[in-house]
């Protein structure tokens, strides 16, 4: 069954003068993990991670012209929060899957990737 | 890398960042109390940030607390000020955690409480006003938002945000303590304790209505403080219980207080099968607790109404001669008009709906009353059970030109559309 992956990509940014309640927080924890749990039990859910909001580096260029500049903040309000994998027949279904993803609603852009299943070419 | 679903408690943080709140303010000292809400803060959005991703970890509580002692420790770093306190900190967490992994241990294991009541003490000592006492104490022990607590008492954002930050000035200015008072100090500090629970569990109870969930928090909140105080031995006293006993008759018969569509169903219309049976039977172990020793309050003694209902199969079987016997040890104790009001409908269901209306004649003029939309809503329902419709409606009418909620509003409308007179 191939694999995808799920990105999302979080806004940094939180509307002024926007209140983040302890209530609000635990609303918004419940609902991704009502989700994961959702694909769990489904059967689709492979791994899931949370990507450190900081440090992050970026390294452009090789040799002399390297360079390691603190990101990924400077070259955008997005950031890759954290990503999820999982199984599905096909881009369709994997859509779908993420279609409900929580991301969503907060504003947040949700990237859809299929893993290329390397196992095929090693053997 | 697979973490097992771990579903979360019902306001686990509300809760948890009350409890962090007061163990931090103790240990960094009452002037410091924004810097220990910053810190608690701080530990919520990181679990914000992580939790979504990583899943919820195996004991959310723990993970909280470990992670706001991180917090608290760079602060302590930080602030040359606080510095000597560290090592409190990591003891006073280490307690916690335990706690945290114990779960909560009702019963015996009062002492457990004590941050959280020295909060409560503090939030609401005497000198601060009434107003800034329940926004304090709904903020800091309770852990809820700003803009929760201003939507639960009809206030802007900026008044309550105001009336906290004076309730913090007073608290540095007097020099309030964290601890709990001395034996000599408990009762009347008690009362203030009191008064404020008192406040918030009437306005989670009158207001209740399903457009605003947040005010049947406020009941439950109300509830909870007062299990506290029953629970530690400094603070278990008659007059606590007489409160929690009244707040758990009244809560018990929430379920049944809000009709099919959403309107309010009064004592006489509620289905009693719905009343919270479990709730009733803690209310009367409390009134009993209440009867042991010689204080007697107002609580006492609306506690013991609000067991009359709670034992009446239905409302016309109600003990009404006891209620108005009660009333009057009420007025007896605070001559307020409102109370006077109460009696009066039991003295209807009594004698009878002109000896009811006579009663109402009695108070009708007073000032308090004057915008009181339950005085001519009263006369109306009185008067339609004489049978002059007319002047029902007239009362019903009069009623809806006066302040009162959503729910209220339909249930008048409906009543005088009944008269015939809409």
């Amino acid at each position: 069954m191939p694999q995808f992956m799920l990105i999302s990509q979080d806004s940094m940014e939180i509307p002024e003068g926007f209140e983040i309640t302890p209530e609000i927080i635990q609303g918004v924890i419940q609902k991704y993990n009502d989700w994961a749990e959702g694909l769990r039990k489904s059967g689709h859910l492979v791994s899931l991670n949370k990507l450190r909001d900081e440090p992050g580096k970026n390294i452009t260029g090789v040799g002399p012209n390297q360079v390691v500049t603190d990101g990924p903040y400077a070259e955008t309000k997005e950031i890759i929060g954290g990503y999820w994998i999982i199984t599905a027949a096909n881009y369709d279904e994997a859509v779908k899957l993420a279609s409900t993803c929580p991301s969503l609603e907060f504003g947040s852009r949700v990237e859809v990737r299929e893993v290329e299943d390397l196992s095929t070419f090693s053997g | 890398m697979d973490n097992g679903a771990h579903a979360l408690v019902d306001h686990l943080f509300r809760h948890q960042a009350g409890r962090m709140i007061a163990t931090l303010t103790r240990i960094f000292g009452p002037r410091y109390i924004d810097l220990a809400e910053e810190v608690v803060q701080e530990a919520l959005v990181k679990a914000l940030q992580q939790w979504p991703y990583r899943g919820v970890p195996e004991n959310p509580t723990a993970w909280l607390i470990q992670v706001a002692k991180n917090r608290a420790l760079d602060l302590l770093r930080r602030e040359a000020s606080l510095r000597e306190k560290s090592e409190e900190i990591v003891r006073a967490f280490a307690a916690q955690e335990e706690f945290a992994n114990r779960r909560i241990e009702t019963g015996r294991g009062g002492e457990l409480f004590d941050d959280t009541l020295g909060m409560i003490f503090m939030a609401c000592h005497p000198s601060i006003p009434r107003e800034g006492r329940v926004a304090l104490t709904l903020k800091t022990v309770g852990g809820f938002g700003v803009s929760e607590i201003a939507r639960a008492f009809l206030a802007k954002e900026p008044t309550v945000a105001q009336r906290l930050v004076r309730a913090k000035r007073l608290i540095r200015d007097e020099g309030v303590t964290f601890d709990l008072p001395g034996e000599a100090e408990m009762s009347t500090r008690l009362d203030s304790v009191l008064e404020v629970l008192y406040l918030l569990f009437n306005e989670g109870y009158t207001a209740h209505s399903g457009e605003n969930l947040v005010r049947a928090d406020l009941a439950q909140e109300a509830i909870r403080l007062c299990s506290l105080l029953v629970r530690h031995r400094a603070t278990n006293r008659p007059k606590c219980h007489a409160l929690l006993a009244l707040m758990m008759f009244q809560a018990a018969r929430l379920p049944a207080r809000m009709g099919e569509g959403g309107e309010l169903a009064l004592l006489s219309e509620q289905d009693r099968s719905l009343w919270d049976r479990r709730m009733i039977y803690l209310a009367y172990k409390h009134l009993e607790a209440a009867a042991d020793g010689d204080e007697f309050t107002e609580y006492h003694l609306q506690a013991a109404i609000a067991a009359c209902h709670a034992a009446a199969s239905s409302y016309e079987l109600t003990d009404w001669v006891e209620i108005v016997r009660l009333y009057d040890l009420l007025i007896a104790l605070n001559p307020s008009p409102v109370v006077a009001l109460n009696r009066a409908v039991a003295v209807a269901k009594w004698k009878g709906p002109e000896a009811g209306i006579r009663a109402i004649e009695e108070i009708s003029r007073h000032p308090a009353l004057q915008h009181y939309y339950l005085l001519p809503a009263t006369l109306g329902e009185l008067w339609s059970e004489v049978g002059d419709a007319e002047k029902a409606a007239d009362f019903y009418r009069q009623a809806l030109n006066h302040p009162c909620s959503e729910p209220e509003r339909r249930f008048l409308s409906k009543r005088l559309e009944a008269t015939g007179g809409a």
